[in-house]
């Protein structure tokens, strides 16, 4: 149970690294990069159907396209591939504790996409050194003073 | 309408989204603790990144309002290929948004065509929906213009944002429930 839960995190990981790749460093664009990795890997277990278990043939397609809607952010908003892979995870953690939300509702694995990211875009926001103002750039000049 | 206003629409449209989908997993998840404190700290940075990102483009207003046809198109497009050739909706979106993906290929000068994929991909969105939530065509018909108009209107806003069409279309495909739950 546990290795399915892991490969569904991975696969989330790669559909959005993935898509990522083929929209930024291969310039198809954003729908072609989600779309065409969703055609592949939504084509092959179409294909393929007992390659794998059933719970995996019916997830991971679902979970890999979501994971590709994280895959379309521009360039311009996250150029870090950590941060893509930090959405990827997030993503995967919404899908693997709420996937009977999915079952019903178009656009929600493109909402839990979202919130990956808003969710990630924060931690450059939180983690960013604060501007360093006059008054403590004086402050450090008279402490050196002293010594 | 100022665009201003569209965008702050627009923007609070979004957010209200958003906001519905995690206190609804909040909710579904309140008995596992490890989970809904997770799912908080999302609710928590997700707020973080509204507040201080840029997230509203002054450069950008409205989109055109063939969008409505192109969405309607996707999620009719999408929901038969689904339900008629047994594909399963991942497969149908894919085939459907990569043939979608090639249309300004036809002709790269043309405005209306280079609008086509974003469109109809995000009308492969409202396709998606389940049998359960979706019944009918005009389910999928309404959905889709009411999801069209939100893209219309929210041109200004989430720009480049990976999953800003998702949340549209689950804004969409969840306001004809709630309106079609309002009526029957």
């Amino acid at each position: 149970m546990f290795i399915e839960k892991l490969i569904i995190v991975c696969f989330g990981i790669i559909g959005a690294l993935l898509t990522y790749i083929i929209n930024t460093k291969l310039k198809q664009g954003p729908v072609r990069a989600s779309a065409l990795s969703a055609l592949l890997v939504g084509g092959f277990f179409y294909l393929f159907p007992s390659v794998l278990s059933e719970h995996l043939t019916n997830n991971i397609p679902v979970v890999f396209i979501g994971g590709s809607f994280i895959g379309m952010v521009s360039s311009r908003i996250i150029s870090n591939y950590w941060l893509i892979t930090f959405s990827g995870i997030i993503f995967s953690f919404f899908y693997i504790n709420t996937s009977d939300f999915f079952n019903g509702y178009g656009g929600a694995l493109g909402t839990a996409a979202c919130i990956s990211i808003l969710a990630t875009l924060s931690i450059p926001i939180l983690t960013k050194k604060r501007k360093v103002t006059n008054g403590i750039l004086i402050l450090r000049k008279l402490l050196y003073r002293k010594k | 309408m100022k665009p201003k206003i569209i965008r702050i629409i627009s923007f609070s449209l979004i957010a209200f989204f958003h906001l519905i989908f995690l206190v609804a997993l909040i909710l579904e998840k309140k008995n596992a603790f490890p989970i809904s404190f997770l799912l908080i700290l999302f609710l928590f940075l997700t707020t973080v990144t509204y507040y201080k990102a840029p997230l509203i483009h002054e450069e950008h207003f409205i989109e055109d309002f063939i969008a409505i046809v192109f969405v309607t198109l996707g999620a009719i497009s999408t929901y038969s290929v689904t339900h008629y050739l047994k594909t399963g909706p991942v497969l149908a979106a894919g085939i459907i948004g990569t043939m979608a993906s090639f249309i300004p290929t036809i002709n790269r000068e043309s405005r209306l065509f280079k609008l086509a994929p974003a469109s109809i991909y995000c009308g492969c969105f409202v396709g998606m929906s389940h049998h359960d939530v979706a019944p009918n065509y005009s389910f999928i018909i309404i959905a889709g213009v009411i999801t069209g108009l939100f893209m219309v209107i929210s041109k200004g806003v989430f720009h480049g944002f990976g999953g800003k069409l998702g949340t549209i279309a689950f804004g969409g495909v969840a306001f004809t429930s709630f309106l079609l739950f309002l009526l029957y």
